[in-house]
C-alpha cells in the first residue's frame, strides 16, 4: 500500500484544487481527403473526421470514469485547411468549414482547429483565399476554430498577412456583435506555431505528424496555488523563490503525470500512437482556478505590479522543468497562459486598472503564450490592431519562442465597459488600448521584418 | 535424507520493544523453521506479526508456543499457531487495483459502514489502512479489487449516492493515478 499522506494530497488536488486534464485532442491528417472536387474532398473529410473520432468522447469519459479524473474538453486538430483546400474558392473554403462543423457536431466534441495556414514567409493563394473566407466561414460555423502563422524565427514576419488578420479580426468581431465579438474569440495569430497542440483555438495538426494521433493537454492552477500556500505556511522563515519554484517544478511533475496516464490510456483504448502532453497552466473563469492568483501568493500584491513579469517568468521554467520530466514527450505550448477573460484574478486586474496592455505584453515574453482573450474597445481600428499583432510577433521572433495574439475587440464598448462570453471564455472589462492610430504610416509599408539574427545575442 | 516438513501460520502480538523481531525468528530459527512470508505492523504501541513457514515434523505445535512464551517470561507473547494443512487459493491479483478513500466526521461503526458498501457492491477489500484526521474527522484508505462489481457507472452511482446519505466523502480512484503522481518509474 502507498503512503497514506501521498493518497491523500492526491486526492486533494483532484477533488479540490482543479486539477483535470484540460483537453485530450484529437489530431487527424485531412490531405488524403482532397479530390478534385469541392464537394466531393467535403464529403471525405466528413467521413474520415467521423470514421476516426466516432470513439473519442465515449472513450474519455470511459477512462475518465475510471481514473476519477475529469477530461473537460474532446477536441480534434486537423491539417491546416489551406493545404486541404489549395486551388478552391473562397466559397469552397467556406463550405469546409461547414463540413468540419458538421463532423465535430456528429462526434460531438467541443471544438475543432484546423482553419489555418502558414503564412510566415509568403502568402499562398490557398492561404489568401482562406484569410478571405475566414470571416464567413467562422460566421458560419460554431464549433471551428481558425489560426494563422504570420511569422517565425526562421522566416520573419509577414507584415502584409499581420495587416490582414487586424482587418479579419474587426470582421469576426463585427459580425458577431450580438455575442460581444466572441467570433474573434475562435481565431489565434501566431509566431512560431506548435504544429502538435491540443489547445484551442489554434490547435493544428502540422505536417510530418502521424496520420491520425492523440495529444493531450493539461491543467492545475488551483493545484499549484494551493501547493504554493501549503509550502508558505508550513515554514516558519520565509522560503527563497527557488525554494517556491521547486514547490512550483514538483506540482507540474504530479499534473503532468496525471494527463500523460489519461492520454495513453485513450490512445491505447482507441489503439493510436500518443503523440504530447501539452503541460500548460490554464486558467478557467473558476475562483481558485487562476493563474494570476499565482501571481498574487508569490508576492505581489495587484496583478501588473513591478515584479509581475518577473513572477510568469519564474512559474513559466518551473512549469516546463516539472513537466518534461514527467512525460515522455512534452510539446505544445507547454507553460503558463495568462489569458484575461478566462481567468477571474487578471480580469479582476483589468477592472482595478492595474495591468495595462504594455504589460501584458511585457509579461507574455516569458510566458507560454501570448495577448490571449483580451477584449479591447471595438473603437480600436484594424490597423493599431494589426500593430498590436505586429509588437507580439515580433516578441516571438526575437526570442525563438511562440508568441500569439487572440484579442477580441468588442463591439459598441468602450474601455471600462463589461463584456461576458460566458463558460470557460469568463468575462473581462475591456482594456484601454492607448495610442490608437498612431501606427498607421508603420503598418503602411507591409513587406516582411526579416529574420533575426542567431549571433551577437544581447 | 530432508526432513518431512509441517507448514503453520504464527500470530504473535505484544507490546512494541526494540528486538522483538530478532527475539521471535531467533527462536524460530533454533527449532530449524523455514520462514516463508511475514507481515508486520505497529498499531498504538502494540507489536503485531503474522508468520508463515514449516516445521520439521519432529517440532510439535506446542514446542513453538512453550519456545516463544519463553522468550519473554515478563511480557509473554500472545500466540496463536495453526497448522495448514490445506493451502487456501491465494486471492488472484487484480490487473486493475483502485484506492478507494473515505473521508467524514468521525462515529461509532464508521468503518463498519464504508465495509459494508463494500460487500454491498461486491468490493474486495486487498488492504485497508485509517488515519485519525485532524479534530473530528476520520481517514480510511482501502485498496481495493473491483474485479467482481457488476458495471462501473452502477458503482459509481452507489457511490454517489451513499456520499450523500451518510454525509460521508468515498472517492474512487485507480491506483494507477497515485502511482503516476508519486514515484518517478512508471
Amino acid at each position: 500500500m502507498m503512503r497514506s499522506d501521498q493518497i491523500l494530497a492526491t486526492v486533494d488536488m483532484i477533488q479540490k484544487e482543479n486539477l483535470d486534464v484540460r483537453a485530450v485532442t484529437m489530431g487527424i491528417d485531412l490531405l488524403d481527403c482532397r479530390s478534385e472536387s469541392p464537394l466531393d474532398t467535403c464529403r471525405k473529410i466528413k467521413e474520415k473526421i467521423c470514421r476516426h473520432a466516432e470513439q473519442l468522447v465515449p472513450v474519455c469519459e470511459q477512462v475518465s470514469a475510471r481514473y476519477g479524473i475529469s477530461v473537460v474538453n474532446k477536441r480534434i486538430a486537423v491539417t491546416p485547411v489551406a493545404y486541404v483546400g489549395a486551388g478552391f474558392s473562397t466559397e469552397d473554403f467556406v463550405n469546409i468549414a461547414r463540413a468540419l462543423d458538421e463532423a465535430a457536431t456528429l462526434v460531438g466534441i467541443d471544438f475543432l482547429g484546423g482553419f489555418s495556414a502558414n503564412v510566415e514567409n509568403g502568402t499562398s493563394k490557398a492561404a489568401a483565399t482562406l484569410m478571405a473566407a475566414m470571416p464567413e466561414a467562422l460566421a458560419a460555423t460554431a464549433k471551428v476554430c481558425a489560426s494563422i502563422n504570420v511569422g517565425s524565427s526562421k522566416y520573419g514576419i509577414n507584415m502584409d498577412a499581420v495587416a490582414t488578420m487586424g482587418g479579419v479580426i474587426k470582421e469576426l468581431a463585427e459580425d458577431s456583435a450580438d455575442s460581444g465579438g466572441f467570433g474573434a474569440a475562435r481565431l489565434v495569430v501566431f509566431t512560431n506555431q506548435p504544429e502538435a497542440n491540443p489547445f484551442m483555438a489554434g490547435a493544428i495538426h502540422g505536417p510530418g505528424q502521424h496520420e491520425v494521433v492523440i495529444n493531450v493537454g493539461v491543467s492545475g492552477p488551483g493545484v499549484v496555488a494551493r501547493a504554493l500556500e501549503r509550502k508558505l505556511a508550513e515554514t516558519a522563515t520565509t522560503p527563497g523563490l527557488h525554494e517556491l519554484a521547486e514547490v512550483i517544478k514538483q506540482t507540474a511533475f504530479r499534473v503532468t503525470r496525471c494527463g500523460e496516464l489519461i492520454g495513453r490510456q485513450v490512445s491505447t483504448t482507441l489503439g493510436l500512437p500518443f503523440g504530447i502532453v501539452d503541460v500548460s497552466l490554464a486558467p478557467t473563469p473558476k475562483v481558485g482556478d487562476s493563474v494570476g492568483e499565482i501571481l498574487k501568493i508569490m508576492g505581489v500584491d495587484s496583478i501588473g505590479a513591478p515584479g509581475s513579469t518577473a513572477i510568469v517568468a519564474l512559474l513559466n521554467d518551473a512549469v516546463k522543468k516539472g513537466g518534461t520530466f514527467a512525460s515522455q514527450s512534452a510539446g505544445g505550448l507547454s507553460g503558463a497562459f495568462i489569458p484575461v477573460c478566462e481567468d477571474a484574478e487578471l480580469a479582476e486586474a483589468v477592472k482595478n486598472n492595474t495591468l495595462p496592455l504594455e504589460k501584458l505584453e511585457a509579461m507574455t515574453s516569458v510566458c507560454s503564450v501570448g495577448l490571449d482573450m483580451i477584449a479591447v474597445p471595438g473603437s480600436v481600428d484594424a490597423v493599431t490592431i494589426g500593430a498590436i499583432i505586429a509588437d507580439e510577433m515580433a516578441i516571438g521572433m526575437i526570442n525563438h519562442k511562440t508568441t500569439a495574439v487572440r484579442l477580441i475587440p468588442v463591439p459598441g464598448k468602450e474601455a471600462g465597459d463589461f463584456v461576458s462570453f460566458g463558460g470557460l471564455f469568463g468575462e473581462s472589462s475591456i482594456l484601454p488600448v492607448r495610442n490608437v492610430g498612431r501606427s498607421d504610416r508603420f503598418m503602411g509599408f507591409g513587406g516582411k521584418i526579416p529574420a533575426p539574427i542567431n549571433s551577437l545575442k544581447n | 535424507m530432508t526432513v518431512p516438513q509441517k507448514k503453520y501460520i504464527i500470530s504473535v502480538m505484544a507490546p512494541d520493544r526494540i528486538g522483538i523481531i530478532h527475539d521471535i525468528t531467533r527462536t524460530i530459527a533454533d527449532m530449524e523453521g523455514n520462514l516463508t512470508d511475514i507481515r508486520q505492523q505497529v498499531l498504538q504501541g502494540y507489536f503485531s506479526m503474522i508468520l508463515y513457514g514449516s516445521f520439521p515434523d519432529t517440532v510439535s505445535p506446542e514446542t513453538i508456543g512453550r519456545q516463544l512464551l519463553a522468550v519473554d517470561p515478563d511480557n509473554p507473547f500472545e500466540i496463536s499457531i495453526k497448522p495448514v494443512t490445506e493451502t487456501l487459493p491465494a486471492p488472484d491479483a487484480p490487473a486493475d487495483s483502485y484506492v478507494l478513500t473515505a473521508r467524514g466526521a468521525d462515529r461509532i461503526g464508521f468503518v463498519a459502514l464504508v465495509s459494508g458498501f463494500c460487500v454491498e457492491h461486491d468490493i474486495n477489500i486487498l488492504d485497508l489502512s485509517t488515519t485519525p484526521g485532524t479534530g473530528e474527522t476520520y481517514t480510511m484508505m482501502l485498496l481495493v479489487d473491483l474485479s467482481r462489481c457488476s458495471t462501473f457507472e452502477k458503482l459509481r452511482a452507489g457511490l454517489k449516492q451513499f456520499n450523500q446519505q451518510h454525509d460521508l466523502s468515498l472517492l474512487l480512484q485507480h491506483q494507477d493515478i497515485f502511482k503516476a503522481t508519486n514515484e518517478i518509474q512508471l
